[in-house]
Order: structure tokens, then sequence, then C-alpha cells
């Protein structure tokens, strides 16, 4: 069985970058002040929220994608895929949740607000638990590969409009970026964000192809069990 | 500098959770995958070199 030497290049990479990130947020980034003098020391947990959420929704394409794929092919390769990156993309939506509500405490004073983003993201979440709890539900092989591959590909549909969604209602979700002359960040700010959100990607990789070589490798032994059970 | 303290150290308890939360799952997630591959790899060899022993007898 071979190994991905890529994905050990990412790990190690990304693990390397996030590592930067989280220095450099703490030692080198600006905090924000506002101009009564009040120092916003929680916009530090963004450089790792903001780079978990997109994760998340980069990763959560794979499903749609490969259950595409499954649909179009049958090949059960494909199925496999789309679970694997689902598995992915709740690992993600997980951490971004429970970072997210961190936050929105420190912030708004709450640990919940039923607004725009953190709604829709909720349900983005609801429904990656769904897809895991629809493959559990269904026996035969096949159809619960179509199932979920159908699933899947619906499920998708939340993660562009939670994105997109502070910039079409009105949200008090912050716009980091394109959402007028109060958005955007000074450049130390922006280069941090950029390293965490790149490393955070590569985990992303690195992660899908770790579980996709242990998908493998159970295959194989569950292979070589029959065989030497015939 | 009093002013700076009285906004961090409120504060302090959720970053530092944010912060705990995904280092721990990120260290947690690879640390049980590369567990389970290493118990998957070992269990392999050893079948596959007891489908050699009996291929050899």
């Amino acid at each position: 069985m071979k190994r991905n030497p890529l994905a050990e290049i990412m790990l190690g990479l990304g693990g390397l970058l996030t590592t930067a990130a989280f220095f450099m947020a703490f030692f080198w980034a600006p905090g924000t002040s506002y101009p009564d003098g009040r120092v916003d020391f929680a916009q530090k947990i963004f450089y790792f929220h903001v780079p978990v959420a997109e994760a998340s929704f980069l990763v959560f394409i794979f499903t749609a994608f490969y259950g595409i794929r499954f649909l179009m092919t049958r090949e059960r390769i494909y199925d496999t895929k789309a679970r694997i990156a689902t598995e992915v993309t709740l690992f993600f939506v997980l951490l971004t949740m429970a970072t997210g509500i961190l936050w929105t405490r420190v912030e708004w004073g709450v640990w919940w607000q039923w607004e725009p983003r953190l709604t829709t993201y909720f349900i983005l979440t609801l429904l990656v638990i769904a897809y895991f709890v629809l493959r559990n539900s269904v026996e035969d092989e096949e159809k619960r590969a179509v199932y979920a591959s159908a699933f899947g590909i619906l499920a998708f549909i939340d993660a562009p409009i939670s994105f997109f969604i502070t910039r079409w209602l009105n949200s008090i979700h912050p716009i980091v970026f394109g959402g007028g002359e109060s958005s955007g960040l000074e450049t130390s700010m922006l280069i941090t964000f950029i390293v965490a959100q790149v490393g955070m990607l590569m985990l992303g990789y690195a992660f899908y192809q770790l579980r996709l070589r242990e998908e493998e490798l159970r295959e194989r032994l569950e292979a070589l069990k029959i065989e030497i059970g015939d | 500098m009093m002013d700076l303290y009285a906004a961090v150290i409120p504060q302090a308890p959720y970053i530092i959770g944010a912060y705990g939360l995904i280092w721990v799952g990120l260290l947690g997630f690879v640390y049980m995958v590369f567990g389970r591959i290493g118990r998957l790899e070992k269990e392999l060899r050893v079948l596959e070199e007891s489908i050699e022993r009996r291929a050899k007898s």
C-alpha cells in the first residue's frame, strides 16, 4: 500500500504555517482598538476561526463533487471519497462552531444569536450531521451510496448561501473582505490571516488524504481476511 | 496599561478556550488517524506474512 508523500508534506507545512500564524497573531498583528480606547483582544480568534470556516466550505465542495461523480459512474471509490470529505468537513464545522460561539460570547455578550450567518451555518452543521445519520440508516450499500450522494449534493447548496448571506441580508456578523469601506485588514493582520488560511487548507488536504489512506488499508485488510477465510 | 489589562483579562478565557480547542482538535485528529493507520499496517503485514507462509507450505 503506497504512502502519499504529498499528504505528509502538506501536513508538515500546514502544521508549520498554522503554528507561525498563531505566533504572528499574538506577537506581530496588532489588536483592534476603538476610538473610545476600548481594546478588542477577542479579535485574535478571527485568525483561526475564519480559516477553519473557509476550510469547511472548501472541503464540502468535494462531498458534492464526488457525489456527482458517483451518481455518474456508480464507482464505489467516489462514494468513499465523498464520505471522507464530509467527515473532514464535519471536523472543521465543529471547530468553526466552537470558536464562533466563544467569539460571539465576548463580542456580542451572548452565546448565540439567530442572525443570517449563524443560522445558515447552523443549518449546514445539521445537514453535515444528517449526512451520517442517513448513511447509518440505510443498510443496502448501493442505495446508501446513492442517497448519500444525492443528499451531499443538496446539502452543499447551503455552503455558498451561508458564505454570501452576510452580503445579501442585514447581518451583525462582521464582513472582513468586500464589505464596504469599513471592511478590510491592515497589512500585518492580512498576512497573518493568509498564513493561517493557507496552513489550514494544507491541513485539510492532508487530513483528507490520511483518512483516505486509512480507508484503503481497511479495505485491503478486509479483502485479505476474506481471502484467508476462503 | 490598566485599560489593556481590563480588556484582556475578561476576554482571555474565551480566547484561550478557542485556541485550545483548535490545537487539541488538530493534534487529536492527526494522532488518532496515524494511530489507526499504524495498527492497520501492522495487522496487514501479519496477514500478508501468514498468507505467504501458507503459500510456501
